[in-house]
């Protein structure tokens, strides 16, 4: 487990683009994020089971998590930029580790860059991550649920 | 080379010659109910130049099928239900030189239209240099002549029917014998899972003792450009049936650990050169092809009903 995923952290700094340090793309940065954590998930055997539609612009998502895995969960189900400082420290560590790139710019600047946010803080969007027997299921939330953001 | 002539003009009725690359030859051989709607099973072999066991394995099984045709009344049941080709030589220029891309200096294994996301460096594909192996090819060029026959061959074959399988064989890595299924170029499920586990766990079933791993290709590292990877996402899309692909990665290394002396001849890293080990090689997988031929016959049996709720395939 553990040399798969430090494989997958080989892949994730040199094969991906936007896994790169620097001004790159933020959508680019959001796609390669959801590749490495459906990786990272799928190398544990986790699986994931999605409900309803991404939103059709950028937005800030709000995700309610309990677990490192759930995160993950949550950045797999839609291409996002995680805004890694509304989260613990461990998790911030772990992310990182596995090379998921987070949110490098103020959050304004990357939805205007064409790439949605996910925050553990604040208001916006729903994200709902429930634990299942195999894995999580992610629901995206309903335009009358979504909070102003 | 020889070999496969000799089998092309014992069965003019089974082969088609799919296209000619530097006055080479690739032939498909074809047995079985001819109906659009039959499942299909598809053995591929010699896509690298330097794996040359894989092309004899292929050659194996053909010359077991061509016999057995001649007596075998349970086989002429099994092909009235379903059809079997078998390509036992893809990369002829490859295998001519003793190297593993062709002619070009392209991995025809990495040669399909690449996905953006994916690849263990180097090994996973690149752009570099054709002197190096794992080469993809040019960007935006076309497909090398080589691969754009096998995904012709698919299209026409096995595009049309509602179950197929594709067995690609290899050897180069590992010290036991693995069974892949895709993805190659995330470690995302396929859609197609609970066939695959269905088919690992009639494997499992069929044959109690196999020796076969059976597990994700990029589980092992990623490729960016896998051909199969492309014509499963290909056959998806069109809907309509279901193709599994598999890919038999034998373990070399166990030859090498053996004989350790072959690891100074580039085929040694890839073949096992002793002759009784390269005799057990050769029988070793026979019994693997045939259950797969008999699994492809009886698919309704053991395939599971789709499911709408099942884990996410990879986008």
């Amino acid at each position: 487990m553990i040399a798969r995923l430090a494989g997958l952290a080989i892949d994730a700094r040199f094969a991906i683009p936007g896994a790169m340090p620097g001004a790159l793309e933020p959508v680019a940065r959001a796609r390669a994020a959801r590749w490495i954590a459906a990786n990272a998930l799928a190398t544990r055997g986790i699986q994931l089971a999605i409900e309803g539609a991404p939103p059709s612009e950028p937005s800030i998502l709000v995700v309610r998590a309990a677990s490192l895995a759930a995160v993950l969960a949550a950045i797999a189900s839609i291409p996002v930029l995680v805004d890694a400082a509304s989260l613990p420290c461990r998790w911030r560590l772990a992310l990182r580790a596995l090379g998921v790139p987070a949110l490098d710019r103020p959050a304004p600047a990357a939805l205007s860059g064409g790439a949605s946010v996910l925050t553990a803080a604040g208001r916006g969007c729903e994200l709902a991550v429930d634990r299942e027997l195999h894995g999580f299921r992610v629901r995206l939330a309903s335009p009358e649920r979504t909070l102003p953001a | 080379m020889v070999a496969l002539e000799r089998l092309a003009a014992a069965r003019p009725d089974a082969v088609r010659e799919l296209a000619r690359v530097e006055a080479m030859p690739i032939y498909a051989f074809r047995f079985g109910s001819g109906a659009p709607g039959a499942p299909v099973l598809l053995v591929t072999g010699g896509v690298h130049g330097l794996e040359r066991i894989g092309t004899e394995v292929a050659i194996a099984f053909l010359s077991s099928l061509i016999a057995r045709l001649g007596w075998d009344r349970v086989l002429h049941d099994a092909l009235a239900r379903c059809r079997v080709i078998v390509l036992p030589l893809v990369n002829p220029v490859g295998m001519a030189r003793g190297q593993r891309a062709n002619g070009n200096g392209v991995d025809l294994m990495r040669n399909a239209p690449a996905h953006e996301l994916g690849g263990t460096p180097l090994v996973g594909g690149h752009r570099i240099s054709p002197r190096l192996p794992w080469y993809m090819g040019r960007p935006g060029a076309p497909m090398e002549p080589e691969a754009a026959a096998l995904v012709r061959l698919v299209e026409d074959e096995l595009f049309a029917a509602p179950f197929a399988i594709a067995l690609d064989l290899h050897s180069g890595f590992g010290f036991v014998d693995r069974l892949w299924y895709p993805y190659a170029r995330t470690r995302e499920p396929p859609a197609d899972l609970p066939a695959l586990a269905a088919l690992g766990q009639l494997l499992d079933d069929t044959l109690p003792n196999h020796v076969y791993h059976f597990e994700q290709t990029a589980q092992t590292y990623t490729i960016r450009g896998d051909l199969w990877d492309y014509l499963y996402d290909r056959r998806r899309a069109a809907g309509g049936g279901v193709l599994l692909p598999l890919t038999l990665e034998m373990g070399s290394w166990t030859w090498v650990r053996k004989n350790p002396a072959q690891i100074l001849s580039s085929l040694g890293r890839f073949n096992p050169l002793k002759p009784h080990r390269h005799r057990r090689t050769l029988r070793r997988h026979l019994p693997l092809l045939d259950f797969l031929l008999h699994a492809t016959a009886s698919h309704p049996a053991w395939t599971p009903a789709p499911r709408s709720d099942g884990p996410r395939g990879a986008t």
